[in-house]
């Protein structure tokens, strides 16, 4: 090395190999942290750590170990000399960075699921259409309760004046009774039909692709993709170069 | 004799308003400008992740807070990552990546 040259200033150089050395631990340490995140999210269901018992952390701690040893390899990998790289490496930083990689995905499509679908669940149009479906499935009046009860009572009235002899058949009652029988069955069987709609029209509108993030909108209706596929090209995006810059920062040291 | 040479003088040109700058001058614009833009495209970073990640988390703003606490922290690491390798390519000259990191921290804060 050189130290004779004016240009040259050891303790400059120390002090930017520090701040690099600390950036490249930052990466790591985010690159982790992102891992985890996602990983023991999938295997507890959540990340409320104080909320835990035994049963969760048995499950978390071989996911926290699973992210350890990945991001571990990556620091290894990424802070040696590429020039020097066997294809075992090659393969190491492959499988360590697409590890990576996959988790740190799962979170931001999580993320802009989430995103989706609490603006969808706080739209008036489907407050409205929930509230329909209240309203309809604990509708319990009937509009022709009267009318049955009087039809119920003329026949009652009829059978009792045939008995008597004073009737010969109750023919015109049994008819009448029938007639708005049918019509209460018509008109429950419209009422379920129109709940059923109504919670078909709900569940489409839970998750309403439009709610995405503007950015996802604009990949999906740029090429014709589904939000899921938008939202997975995004992320990916983003951590692909998260990783590049992970790497980056690992070979400058 | 040529007609020059009778000792006349010749009318001086009118200056305009805006005098026009000598290729030394027009060099040194640029170069200034050349200069400042590594600093430029730093600050720039820097003041997106500044902006658009960390506040609205210190202050629960565009409705962050809708989100999981560690999730927010993760993807405020991420910008820092991305702003650091932008920082660190300026310093090693490398000005397409430092771009390129510069413009994920931007997508990154305008997705967040």
């Amino acid at each position: 090395m050189n130290t004779t040259h004016p240009a040259f200033n050891p303790a400059i150089a120390y002090g930017v190999y520090k701040t690099r050395r600390l950036a490249f631990f930052i990466a790591g340490l985010t690159a982790f942290v992102m891992s985890t995140y996602f990983v023991v999210g999938y295997l507890v269901d959540g990340t409320r750590f104080r909320d835990w018992g035994v049963n969760e952390w048995f499950f978390a701690l071989p996911g926290i170990g699973i992210c350890l040893v990945m991001t571990a390899m990556q620091i290894v990998l990424y802070a040696k000399d590429s020039k020097a790289a066997t294809l075992t490496t090659v393969i190491a930083v492959g499988v360590a960075a697409g590890f990576s990689i996959l988790s740190e995905i799962g979170q931001g499509m999580e993320r802009d699921n989430l995103r989706m679908t609490s603006r969808s669940l706080q739209s008036p149009t489907y407050q409205a259409i929930v509230a329909s479906m209240a309203s309809a499935s604990s509708a319990t009046h009937t509009p022709y309760a009267y009318d049955l009860q009087q039809a119920q009572e003329r026949l009652a009235t009829c059978r009792k004046k045939v008995r008597q002899g004073i009737y010969r058949d109750c023919a015109e009652s049994e008819a009448r009774l029938q007639a708005i029988r049918d019509m209460i069955h018509s008109t429950s069987a419209a009422q379920s039909e129109r709940a059923l709609a109504l919670a078909q029209t709900a569940k489409a509108m839970e998750r309403d692709e439009n709610n995405y993030h503007p950015l996802v909108n604009l990949i999906r209706n740029s090429f014709g993709w589904t939000g899921i596929v938008a939202s997975f090209a995004l992320s990916l995006t983003i951590i692909v170069f998260f990783e590049y810059a992970f790497h980056y920062l690992g070979r400058l040291i | 004799m040529h007609a020059n040479d009778t000792g006349a003088v010749a009318p001086a040109p009118v200056p305009m308003d805006t005098p026009t700058p000598s290729p030394g001058q027009t060099e040194t614009t640029r170069q200034t400008l050349i200069r400042i833009m590594p600093d430029l495209l730093s600050g720039f970073a820097w003041l997106i992740w500044f902006t658009f990640l960390l506040l609205p988390v210190l202050f629960d703003l565009h409705g962050v807070a809708a989100f999981d606490v560690t999730g927010n922290v993760t993807f405020i690491l991420t910008g820092l990552v991305l702003v650091l390798a932008s920082s660190t390519a300026l310093t090693e000259a490398h000005l397409i990546r430092s771009g390129l990191f510069a413009g994920v921290v931007f997508v990154l804060a305008w997705w967040f």
